[in-house]
């Protein structure tokens, strides 16, 4: 009987062993904002990222998710970089010509850029990038007007396009260069890093973690900043606590609503930086009775989008009327104006038109869940059941391919655009989300994309947003602004485009 | 014996395949096409429908059930993560040693508070000191662990700044979520040990040993904990069973990187072979945990251990 | 005749009988404070959602006004309002609509699939048990949450396909329990009996072998729905649950824990009410248990 009740505890014992065991790796934990008390200099920063990484390849799986971009952005360059008045400005290109025909550009590099392995960068990287790149259906988008690349000589780089497309140079920013030899080698670009960026890669763990060392060989001024730590925390109220405790250097916030007395507690640098964002309410185009211009129009009207702003943001957001804002280019003050004012009367009135007087039933609006899609979605409903038409809300995963593939009737979407509005024409051409086809509008777009006089450019896009204004294809809301905050001795300098908001490079303690 | 413990492991195989059949087939209802989920919303159709023929997203449910026994059993292959396109059993490694740990943690905070508790409740049955324990069990199992999660935060991460809020670092950071999970666990420990107490209290042979006098000391720690041992012992291995993988709603609070959250992460994203795999791990420890359970049963009790010594 | 009168009679005592046993069982059961409290709590829940349309107007569950929101508690908003200007106090109130709903619906059809399952495992044993308790081993491996969060991910979030997600995963559970419970009345020599006489199997199952396991079925069922209202709330806290605007309670502790700091009367009231409901299951069950449980009488 003694030998069984010991062997229970005995069983016990290496359950606890174990249980102790495993949680005892302490790591490189424990950092409390030390730095403001002692008056030492901190030479690290910590930054938080809402959810875990997918990869690091800056081409391939999740090349275009924004919270890889983070750490990409800090490792690769590219050869451009558009800055926050919308200009490109140059970065692994010294400078660049175009073709008169608009075709063929041509960039001198930056002699003497190193990457992490100690290679030399050489045109011929950035051919092997840009082809590397054009393998992954992921970047589709910014390799699409590209017909070849070649290097030219050692510092020479040639890209010749299948059609003139005035805004591709800001397209440029987005292939970022990786060292052919690296990769040749058979490393992974999935889970290690060779770049030209300030820093390079300690260690990375998907879930959790990423740690980044400053580069020393990087071509400009190292960077003030010695170690880079990104932590994950998939609970945005949970990240504000460890903000508060000192567990985070720098933070935006998941949850708007912990801005204000973030804010007002004035012990933080805070920051509401303005974005290429717009969330918008879907309609499928080419589904009954949202087929109809004056359903849509009727649901416009039904769009209160102060309230709006007001629940979902904060108050923090813009109103949004178009997809873009009025820092793209095409776009200006007199054409980003409200078509359809919230007024439940005219919404009647277009209903009717639409051969609905009484309402109907729309059936299910597909929510990204989880965060603010879900409040406006839900003020929209309400003003909706005021002129009779219902709708009930699903929160859905993946509301994003649902979306893209047209499986939806209404829908809550986000999505960014760039400073160019030809960008943003593939919100607008078919094989859109909205399931939107309007031949007129697609050849204004395309006209304006090859045209190189900016006047003209000007002009095509204004006659381009009238249609589409007209045609309401879909409703957007606000254009969001992220509440960025950091401790008080950090500078850093979050930026408006949303796939780059900020640069370790660019931190510095006080 | 051997036969014994052979025909057990023989008997898991149908169990596994039913596991997967199960979650494949859930799996295989969920909307969302693989192709557009792994090149998003950048790609063209023609690279997405080319990504889907190559998965054979467009194969009839059975083929597509078929390859992937045929790929698990031949090849060990479970298929690749969406998200990640890496094989989907380095994610799930990745994750375990998170789970362990607050999967241990947790229980034994609910055997350090719950058993003394539920022998003392036993002992001095209808005392104040039974029903007090007893009422704050059932508070403490009606207690939702996302809101016990959040207000502990709220008052020793953020009010008091004694413990780290979120992650998996040090041992710091594992003692929040520990109390999340220890609370509601000790609460059915405590119910667990009073009721199989009371029970083998009232066996005749206890009443003998009471009325040959022996003392109460003896009594409670001799006789009937140990037969009490076998139930609570019992519930302390399902519950590990069932924290490997259920803890998700205290590991999201808690931002730690665990299964619980992998396989939810995954559901949201359709990330199909993660979810598949994950789950199938937590099955096969489960059902490896509750057969050495069973064997446990076979050696301490001498009637199980007869059935089976032919 | 005289077999007719004998029936009547039969019938008679029988109902006397019941009738003592529930006196019984209720007398017992009055002598428990704490399960008294929880069936009062419940009662209250009960009364509340039968008749939140007298209490609050039904309207006010979804009616939002942006001038008002996130007030603290007054008279006029008993619970204060919440990010959207609505009523704290009647989405609490209508919250216990769903919360009871979800709680007495899955336990009533698991205990439904589960008690079919699990007495046709039990009464006719052999491969009939062996099929019906390697599936039950095949669910109950699977983590329930997990397996749960699956089912809804698979059928889309909504409050039915809740249901039908927490269903299949507790009637593992009730199987199992209804399996043990009939085969210790099945073994029993009456029944033994009645099987020798050629009474149909349904008849013994209805006659003998339910009214002996109705108590320990009760116990069980009881203490089971504050798990599944537990588990739906969690669902609906990570978003795979009840869809908004709908008045669950989980829901609304979700939407309100980014504003758990300045305004925490929204995670409060809520939470609250999930656990004096729970608990209150919990009391009820446990003073069931004791009331029945010839075993544990004193």
């Amino acid at each position: 009987m003694k030998k069984k009740l010991s062997l229970l505890l005995a069983m016990l014992l290496l359950v606890s062993v174990l249980a102790l065991g495993c949680s005892s790796d302490t790591g490189t934990a424990g950092n409390e904002g030390d730095g403001e008390t002692s008056g030492e200099k901190r030479d690290d920063v910590i930054i938080y990222v809402e959810n875990p990484w997918s990869s690091l390849d800056p081409h391939g799986t999740g090349a275009t998710t924004y919270v890889n971009m983070y750490l990409t952005n800090q490792m690769y360059e590219s050869l451009t970089y558009v800055n926050d008045a919308g200009e490109v400005t140059p970065v692994l290109a010294k400078d660049w010509t175009v073709s008169d025909d608009g075709l063929v550009y041509t960039f001198n590099l930056q002699e003497g850029v190193k990457f992490h392995n100690g290679e030399e960068m050489k045109a011929s990287d950035v051919a092997y990038s840009y082809e590397r790149a054009m393998g992954f259906p992921e970047l589709e988008t910014y390799y699409a007007p590209i017909a070849s690349v070649a290097a030219t000589g050692d510092y020479t780089f040639e890209i010749t396009l299948k059609y003139a497309f005035a805004p591709f140079l800001t397209y440029t920013e987005n292939i970022p260069v990786v060292s052919e030899k690296y990769v040749e080698e058979g490393n992974s670009l999935l889970d290690t890093a060779c770049g030209t960026g300030p820093y390079q890669l300690v260690d990375f763990d998907m879930n959790t973690e990423c740690n980044m060392t400053r580069f020393d060989d990087y071509w400009k001024e190292p960077a003030s900043i010695k170690d880079a730590k990104f932590k994950v925390i998939t609970e945005g109220t949970t990240a504000v606590v460890a903000f508060e405790s000192g567990e985070l250097d720098f933070i935006f916030c998941f949850n708007v609503s912990a801005f204000a007395p973030l804010e007002e507690s004035g012990k933080y640098n805070t920051m509401l930086g303005s974005t290429y964002h717009t969330a918008h309410i879907l309609m499928n185009n080419k589904v009954e009775p949202l087929d109809n211009v004056h359903m849509r129009r009727a649901l416009a009207h039904a769009t209160d989008r102060e309230t709006m702003i007001e629940i979902a943001y904060e108050g923090l957001a813009t109103p949004a009327y178009l997809m873009a804002n009025t820092s793209t280019f095409g776009v200006t003050e007199e054409n980003f104006v409200n078509a359809y004012p919230y007024d439940l009367d005219l919404a009647r009135e277009e209903l009717a038109a639409a051969g609905y007087p009484d309402g109907l039933d729309l059936g299910t609006m597909t929510i990204m869940g989880g965060t603010y899609h879900e409040k406006y979605a839900q003020v929209f409903q309400q003003s909706l059941s005021e002129i009779g038409v219902t709708i009930e809300l699903q929160a859905s995963e993946t509301a994003v391919a649902d979306a893209t593939a047209h499986d939806y009737t209404l829908c809550t979407m986000g999505n960014g655009f760039t400073s160019d509005f030809a960008y943003n024409s593939s919100h607008y051409v078919p094989d859109n989300m909205m399931n939107y086809d309007n031949p007129e509008v697609t050849a204004l777009f395309e006209e304006a994309a090859q045209e190189q006089d900016s006047d003209r450019r000007l002009e095509l896009y204004g006659q381009v947003i009238q249609i589409i204004q007209e045609d309401c294809p879909n409703i957007p809301i606000f254009n969001k602004q992220i509440p960025w905050v950091w401790a008080k001795d950090l500078n850093a300098t979050p930026h408006i485009n949303s796939g780059h908001p900020y640069y370790v490079y660019e931190m510095s303690w006080n | 014996m051997i036969k014994y413990v052979l025909k057990r492991l023989l008997l898991l195989i149908p169990v596994i395949l039913g596991v997967i059949l199960i979650i494949f087939t859930i799996m295989y209802l969920m909307p969302g096409d693989p192709g557009r989920i792994i090149l998003g919303e950048n790609a063209s159709q023609e690279a997405v429908d080319q990504k889907n023929e190559e998965l054979g997203y467009y194969d009839p449910f059975f083929v597509q059930f078929f390859n992937y026994l045929k790929d698990a059993i031949t090849k060990l292959d479970f298929g690749e993560s969406y998200r990640t396109s890496k094989p989907v059993f380095d994610d799930v490694f990745a994750r375990i040693p998170n789970s362990l740990k607050i999967s241990f943690n947790g229980i034994l905070g609910a055997c350090i508070i719950g058993i003394p508790l539920g022998i003392l409740s036993a002992v001095k049955q209808y005392s104040a000191v039974d029903t007090i324990s007893r009422v704050t069990a059932m508070l403490a199992a009606a207690i939702p662990p996302f809101w016990l999660g959040m207000m502990l935060i709220f008052a020793f991460a953020l009010k008091l700044g004694w413990l780290p809020s979120s992650g998996a670092e040090s041992w710091k950071h594992f003692i929040l979520p520990m109390i999340t999970l220890a609370i509601p666990y000790a609460g059915s420990m405590l119910r667990m040990t009073r009721s199989t107490m009371l029970e083998t209290i009232r066996q005749d042979y206890i009443r003998t040993a009471r009325a040959k006098g022996v003392p109460q000391r003896t009594i409670v720690f001799k006789h009937a904990l140990r037969n009490a041992l076998l139930p609570i012992i019992t519930i302390m291995a399902t519950s590990f069973g069932g924290l490997l993988g259920g803890a998700v709603i205290t590991e999201s609070v808690f931002s730690i990187p665990g299964l619980g959250t992998l396989i939810v992460t995954g559901i949201r994203q359709r990330d199909k072979p993660v979810v598949l795999a994950a789950i199938l791990f937590l099955a096969v420890m489960f059902s490896i945990i509750m057969l050495v359970v069973d064997l446990l049963y076979a050696f301490v009790d001498p009637r199980i251990k007869a059935k089976y010594s032919k | 005749m005289s077999t007719k009168r004998l029936t009547n009679k039969d019938v008679v005592s029988a109902k006397g009988k019941k009738k003592s046993k529930f006196k019984e069982t209720w007398r017992r059961m009055k002598k428990n404070k704490g399960s008294m409290i929880g069936l009062v709590i419940l009662i209250i829940f009960a009364l509340a959602a039968i008749f939140a349309n007298f209490i609050s107007p039904e309207e006010l569950v979804t009616a939002q006004d942006a001038k008002i929101r996130l007030q603290p508690p007054s008279s006029e908003h008993w619970f204060g309002t919440d990010a959207f200007g609505r009523d704290v106090f009647t989405r609490v109130l209508y919250g216990s609509r769903v919360s009871l709903t979800i709680g007495f619906v899955t336990a009533l059809f698991s205990l439904l699939i589960g008690g079919v399952l699990g007495a046709m495992a039990a009464f006719y044993g052999g491969q009939v048990d062996n099929v019906i308790m390697r599936c039950m081993d095949m669910l109950t491996s699977i983590p329930s949450t997990l397996l749960a969060l699956a089912i809804v991910a698979a059928l889309g979030a909504s409050m039915t396909n809740l249901l039908i997600a927490i269903t299949i995963s507790s009637i593992p559970g009730f199987v199992r329990l209804i399996r043990s419970v009939v085969l210790t009345v099945v073994e029993m020599d009456y029944v033994e009996a009645a099987r020798a006489c050629g009474t149909r199997d349904a008849r013994i199952i209805y006659k003998h072998i339910l009214p002996n396991a109705i108590g320990t079925i009760i116990i069980q069922t009881t203490s089971s729905i504050s798990g599944m209202i537990l588990q739906a709330s969690g669902m609906s806290y990570i978003g795979m649950g009840v869809q908004p605007p709908q008045p669950e309670w989980g829901y609304m502790l979700s939407e309100s824990r980014e504003f758990m700091r300045e305004y925490p009367y929204l995670m409060i009231f809520p939470g609250i009410c999930v656990i004096l409901t729970a608990l209150s299951f919990n009391l009820v069950g446990d003073g069931l248990r004791d009331a029945l449980d010839p075993r544990l009488k004193d």
